[in-house]
């Protein structure tokens, strides 16, 4: 990222400096300098082709960075205005600059053509004319006195092949034919002339001689030939050789019968032909820029626009590139300050400057560092803080004054069967939960909140159709102060097995006394009516011996009852601790139970389905057989009411967690228990049956429990009910279910 | 491998395209018979008034003649042998006369208006043909263009007149003789 920023800067800066050195070329091409001038045109096309990339860059900089603007990104919004700022402060003194500049130009221009001066280099021109004309006058007048002296007789008529004297060696022989015409030498001797030729009517040379360095002589052009043949002599002024003025002279002459043509060049004297090469020089040039005038001016716009451009251009640039270093640091800071809110407290700023935003760096990155510790700090105590709370048993809320539920710990969930998200966030009065009961224990909570109270407590079972639980609710209200909106800390706590445990405690208790209180009665009573029976009923008259023997058989079979019944008091309230435990198989005692039964039922109706494997438990086998007796003998009730007889057991083990259990299901095929009786199958004396006294559940369910084991009912109207009981495998007397 | 080859092609193509833009323009045959090397060609320069205008305002114009012997494969010609002469046309102020001089021999020649001027221009005599008499060529073409000298001119009007045609004037290959 950071090297493509240095090479597109690198390349930035290449062109920017190749568009000077462009643009100072095309100035100087354009001022002066011949060697550059050619080529001027490439170098503008140069100027405008990279003033061109470099306002798509400007233009594609400027749209990437109002597209960070639009985005919001951090530092964007700055660094645009500071360009903005930028280029308005740069283009306005630019383009007064350049108006100017235009202004002067065009000015400057028009000053250089001023009627005047035209004049006067005119005049100059038509003086150096008439000092020439009187110059030229007098060489002419050589001239025809020239023809005078040449004897014409000795010149001939033969042409000499000017190819001829291309070729260096044909020189000797050609120039001998010139050399021949001894006169033409004498002439050059005597005047000023510099080449003189002798040519026929039509152009061709006869003869020739110079003083001048060319093999060839310098020949008169066709316009001379015209002119001549009009008979009228050629004089003209022309610059013949590294622009030295000569003057070309050309005179039509007798020569026996035919007409020949003197044609003479003079060399003008040094003096006139500086001031002549001066004159025309001016005049060229005045000439030349009057009709470059309206180009020059164009071209000179078109420069000074293209300096404009770059200079507005480099101007941007270097606003972006500036205002890229300047907010720098305020991009960091925003970033920084974005991220912390964010929640990000290890954000630090790398320091880049001494100045005042290197300082407030300095000073960002301190208060980063004592935020993340704080923050440290109170993230391990709330960490904490809910780990105490997910190990609490009882269930914690904290609710506003207004009665909205800030929090709540996952025992809440547990205990009310609700998920706390539910609950938070919403007000406890108006919630919506399928479960009525518990929908009415919030409302109550809303209830005692109101009432103003600093504390308050009460007690009320809620249910959801699958257990019924008996809840203590308890609430405080807190200290009002600066930042807590919690008003009221609310424990909730399922007391369903401590009430259970005292009811049965309770129980235990009155079935215990009762058992002993009516046990020790009951041998005297029944001895003394056997007793009353043997002594006494003989000495009755045979109608009253009846009646006497039906009455003592009446108090030992009420005796005999009141004796079972006590006897399921003893078993009910009896300790576990003194049971005798040892290591049994369960599956002898279920066939031992069934053998039992097989004596006053029907042995076949009793379905007994064993896994192989051995189910040893660790137990009181006395206790055992007194719960399966008792539920296979309520099987066969139920199964009895519908006109059943069969009763299924089963038994089978096994291995959850690396730990072995033993369950044996007994299912009977009855109308199963009714729904509302499910809550309170296992209290004392809650009975289905008309007869029954309602202690063979409660007997089951301590036996269970005394052996670490679980008991479960399912019952179903139809199916029937089915017992679960689930017993550690019993070789360690601590295993548990 | 492939690629080069590629390019090599693509170049030879360019090439002949070239060579077959810049010799088959302004074709016009005309049979010559072979001593008529040095016969007058039967084409003018027709100057544009611009550049007319611009030799009156003493502004040097730099023309470029280009001779070409070439050989005619079907509708192409093959150049083998190629000479370039540039001649300035200037205004002398004082003599009120027009310059010609050749920027190889710096020999000046002076005309008394432009019409005889361009004409000398064209005159055969004034072209070297020394290199056919030698080579003795047959069944040859000479093919001419004149060109102004667009480098030669002065910075401001090479810039304003990129696109005028005038100023770019070009007569385009002629085919004045064959050999």
């Amino acid at each position: 990222m950071k090297f493509n920023f240095l090479k597109k800067k690198l390349s930035v800066s290449v062109l920017f400096i190749l568009t000077a050195s462009s643009l100072a070329l095309s100035i100087a091409a354009l001022m002066e300098s011949s060697k550059i001038s050619q080529y001027y045109d490439s170098l503008f096309i140069t100027n405008f082709v990279c003033v061109g990339i470099l306002i798509g860059l400007i233009l594609k900089e400027m749209k990437v960075l109002v597209k960070k603007a639009n985005d919001k990104l951090p530092g964007s919004r700055i660094t645009l205005k500071i360009v903005l700022a930028f280029v308005m402060l740069s283009i306005l003194p630019l383009t007064t600059i350049f108006a100017f500049s235009i202004f002067f130009i065009n000015k400057s221009i028009e000053s250089w053509f001023q009627v005047e001066i035209s004049n006067s280099l005119e005049n100059s021109a038509a003086l150096s004319r008439v000092s020439l004309d009187l110059n030229m006058k007098k060489l002419l007048r050589d001239t025809r006195t020239m023809v005078s002296e040449l004897r014409p007789n000795s010149i001939g008529q033969e042409r000499i092949d000017l190819r001829y004297l291309r070729n260096p060696d044909n020189f000797v022989s050609s120039g001998k034919n010139i050399l021949r015409t001894e006169n033409l030498q004498t002439l050059l001797k005597k005047s000023d002339a510099e080449e003189i030729t002798i040519l026929d009517e039509k152009g061709g040379v006869i003869a020739s001689i110079s003083k001048l360095d060319n093999l060839v002589p310098r020949l008169p052009t066709e316009s001379l030939l015209l002119q001549l043949n009009n008979d009228q002599d050629f004089i003209a002024l022309e610059p013949i050789s590294n622009d030295e003025l000569f003057a070309r002279i050309a005179i039509k002459f007798e020569n026996g019968q035919t007409k020949n043509i003197l044609h003479v060049l003079y060399r003008l004297p040094s003096s006139i032909n500086f001031l002549a090469e001066t004159v025309e020089e001016g005049i060229a040039k005045y000439n030349e820029l009057d009709y470059l005038r309206t180009k020059l001016r164009i071209s000179f716009t078109l420069m000074l626009t293209l300096v404009l451009l770059y200079s507005v251009i480099g101007s941007i640039w270097a606003a972006i590139f500036l205002s890229h270093i300047l907010t720098r640091p305020i991009a960091d800071l925003t970033q920084a300050t974005k991220a912390i809110a964010a929640g990000n407290y290890e954000t630090e700023i790398s320091q880049q400057s001494n100045d005042d935003l290197g300082l407030l760096i300095i000073s960002f990155n301190e208060m980063t560092k004592q935020i993340n510790a704080s923050t440290k700090k109170i993230k391990s105590q709330r960490d904490y803080l809910n780990v105490l709370m997910k190990q609490l048993s009882s269930g914690l809320i904290s609710i506003s004054e207004s009665g909205e539920c800030l929090s709540a710990n996952s025992a809440v969930s547990n205990i009310l069967g609700v998920e706390v998200t539910n609950i938070i966030n919403k007000p406890i009065n108006a919630l919506n939960i399928h479960e009525k009961s518990i929908e009415e224990l919030f409302k109550r909570i809303f209830e005692f909140m109101h009432h103003g109270e600093q504390q308050w407590q009460f007690t009320m079972p809620i249910t959801n159709g699958k257990w019924k639980k008996e809840i203590l609710c308890r609430g405080v209200r807190m200290k009002a102060f600066e930042g807590l909106r919690a008003a009221h800390l609310v424990n909730i706590e399922d007391i369903t097995i401590l009430l259970q445990a005292q009811k049965e405690a309770a129980w235990s208790e009155v079935a215990r006394r009762l058992a002993h209180e009516i046990k020790n009665p009951l041998t005297p009573i029944k001895l003394s009516a056997e007793r009353m029976t043997m002594k006494y009923g003989k000495l009755l008259v045979e109608a009253d011996q009846k009646n006497f023997s039906k009455l003592t058989h009446t108090i030992i079979q009420q005796v005999d009852i009141i004796k079972d019944m006590v006897d399921e008091f003893s078993g009910y309230a009896g300790n576990a601790a003194v049971q005798k435990k040892q290591k049994l198989d369960l599956d002898d005692i279920i066939k031992d139970v069934i053998e039992l039964f097989s004596e006053i039922k029907d042995y076949d109706s009793i379905r007994c389905y064993s896994s192989q494997t051995k189910k040893h438990i660790f137990g009181c086998y006395a206790s055992l057989s007194r719960m399966l007796n008792n539920l296979i003998n309520n099987a066969l009730e139920a199964s009895n009411q519908r006109d059943e007889k069969n009763v299924d057991i089963y038994a089978k083990s096994i291995l959850n967690n690396k730990t072995k259990r033993h369950i044996i299901i007994i299912k009977d095929y009855g109308y199963g228990i009714p729904e509302k009786m499910m809550y309170k199958i296992f209290d004392p004396y809650v009975s289905t049956k008309d007869h029954g006294r309602g202690l063979g559940l409660p007997i089951v369910k301590k036996i269970v429990e005394d052996h670490n084991g679980l008991l479960k009912i399912k019952s179903d109207r139809i199916k029937g009910t089915r017992v679960f009981v689930i017993l550690p495998e019993g070789i360690d007397k601590r295993a548990k279910v | 491998m492939i690629i080069s080859a590629l390019k090599i092609l693509v170049m030879m193509a360019m090439i002949s395209v070239w060579s077959i833009l810049e010799s088959n323009e302004h074709y016009f045959d005309k049979s010559i018979t072979s001593d008529s090397a040095l016969q007058k060609t039967n084409f003018e320069l027709k100057i544009p008034p611009d550049l007319i205008a611009a030799i009156d305002n003493n502004v040097s114009l730099t023309f470029c003649l280009t001779i070409k012997i070439a050989k005619k494969l079907g509708p192409f010609f093959l150049p083998l042998h190629k000479k370039i002469e540039c001649s300035t046309i200037s205004r002398y102020a004082i003599g009120k006369n027009f310059i010609l001089k050749k920027d190889s021999s710096k020999k000046n020649v002076a005309h008394s208006d432009l019409r005889t001027l361009f004409e000398s221009m064209l005159k055969p005599e004034n072209m070297d043909f020394e290199v056919i008499h030698k080579k003795k060529l047959a069944d040859h073409y000479i093919l001419l263009r004149w060109k102004l000298l667009r480098k030669k001119l002065p910075a401001p009007i090479l810039l304003t007149t990129f696109f005028s045609k005038g100023w770019n004037y070009d007569t385009g290959w002629k085919v004045i003789k064959k050999l």
